[in-house]
C-alpha cells in the first residue's frame, strides 16, 4: 500500500499537472516556497485531500501545512 | 406500478438535482420573507427585466452557482428578486459586518467568506448548499467596480462549481442611470465544468483556462445587454444607460 507521502505526491503532481518534479519531494519541501503554492492552490489541495484520504480540514488546519510533512502528519493523526 | 418501483423512480435523480423549490417555505422562512418584501418594494422601484440569451433555459432542478459582474450593493438585491428562486449568497466578512447584520445577513441567506484566508470552512457550506439543490450567489471578481466593467476573475468559482458537481450560470446586471430606470439582468447559458475539462481532477492550468471561459460567459452577457439596450433605445435618444 503506498504512503501517505507518495499518495500526497500524485494529488500534487494531478493539481499541477506534472509542472512540479514530484521525485524531488521529500517532507521538508516547503509548499509557498519550494513549490510555489498560492492561495487558491492551497485552497484545491485541501479539497483534493479531503477527498483523497477522507479526512476533514478546518480553517485552524490550513496555517498549520507549511511543509509536505505538516500534511503527511495531519492526515495521519486524522485518518 | 407498486410502490417500491414509485420509491426508485423518485430517488433516481442526478445529483445536486432536487424537487422544483417551492417560492415560500416554512423551513426558509427566514429567507422568504425578506425576499418578498425586497420583490415588493425594490422589485417597484428597480421594476428589473430578465433577458435570456439563449433558448436553453437553465435547469430548475439542480442548484447552480450563479456569477456575475458586481458594480452596486443592490446587485444581490436585484438578482436575488428577479431570478424567481431561493438564493443563498456569498459575502466578504467586510460585507458581512459585525454582530447585528451579520445575524439578519446570515438569516437572508448570506455566507461570509474570509478573503485574507483560505477559507475552507465557507467553502464547504457554500459546496453543500449548491450540492442540495440550491442556487448560490458570488461575485467573482471579489470586489465592487463602480463603473460595472467585467474584470479578471478570481479562481474560486471554478473551484466550487467543480466539487459541488453543479453548473456555472454567468449573468450580468446593470442599473439604470437615473434611480427610477429599469434595472435588467441578462441570463446567460449555464455551463459545465466537465464540458470544457475531462479530467477527474482539474490542474490548476486548467482552473486558470475555466476562470478565463467563465469571464468570457460573463462578457457575453455584457455584450448582450448593450445590444439589447442599442435595439431598444428610442430613436434619436439616449437610452437610460446613455448608450
Amino acid at each position: 500500500m503506498d504512503s501517505t507521502l507518495d499518495r500526497l505526491k500524485v494529488l500534487l503532481s494531478e493539481v499541477y499537472d506534472g509542472a512540479i518534479d514530484t521525485s524531488s519531494i521529500t517532507e521538508e519541501t516547503r509548499l509557498v516556497e519550494d513549490i510555489g503554492m498560492k492561495s487558491i492552490a492551497m485552497l484545491y489541495m485541501a479539497m483534493a485531500i479531503e477527498g483523497e484520504f477522507g479526512v476533514s480540514l478546518t480553517n485552524d488546519d490550513l496555517p498549520k501545512m507549511r511543509t509536505v510533512g505538516d500534511i503527511v502528519e495531519l492526515v495521519e493523526t486524522r485518518a | 406500478m407498486s410502490n417500491s418501483e414509485i420509491n426508485k423512480n423518485r430517488n433516481n435523480k442526478k445529483p445536486g438535482e432536487v424537487k422544483k423549490d417551492h417560492a415560500v417555505d416554512i423551513k426558509f422562512l427566514a429567507m422568504d420573507l425578506p425576499r418578498i418584501f425586497a420583490s415588493m418594494s425594490y422589485g417597484l422601484i428597480y421594476r428589473p427585466r430578465k433577458i435570456y440569451i439563449s433558448n436553453k433555459r437553465p435547469n430548475k432542478k439542480s442548484g447552480a452557482l450563479v456569477v456575475s459582474n458586481h458594480s452596486s450593493f443592490t446587485d444581490p438585491v436585484i438578482i436575488g428578486i428577479t431570478m424567481g428562486r431561493r438564493m443563498w449568497y456569498l459575502a466578504g466578512e467586510l460585507a458581512m459586518g459585525k454582530k447585528l447584520k451579520s445575524t439578519l445577513l446570515k438569516g437572508c441567506g448570506c455566507i461570509g467568506i474570509d478573503r485574507n484566508i483560505s477559507d475552507i470552512d465557507a467553502v464547504r457550506k457554500a459546496v453543500n448548499i449548491m450540492k442540495r439543490g440550491h442556487y448560490l450567489l458570488m461575485f467573482p471578481q471579489g470586489r465592487l467596480e463602480r463603473d460595472g466593467e467585467i474584470k479578471k476573475l478570481k479562481s474560486g468559482a471554478i473551484l466550487m462549481a467543480w466539487q459541488a458537481g453543479v453548473p456555472i450560470l454567468p449573468v450580468y446586471v446593470k442599473k439604470g442611470a437615473k434611480w427610477y430606470n429599469r434595472a435588467t439582468l441578462i441570463v446567460g447559458e449555464e455551463f459545465r465544468i466537465k464540458d470544457y475539462c475531462d479530467k477527474k481532477m482539474p490542474s490548476m492550468a486548467d482552473i486558470e483556462r475555466l476562470t478565463d471561459i467563465c469571464e468570457e460567459k460573463m462578457h457575453e452577457c455584457e455584450h448582450a445587454y448593450y445590444e439589447y439596450i442599442k435595439k431598444h433605445a428610442p430613436a434619436g435618444k439616449k437610452s437610460a444607460t446613455g448608450v
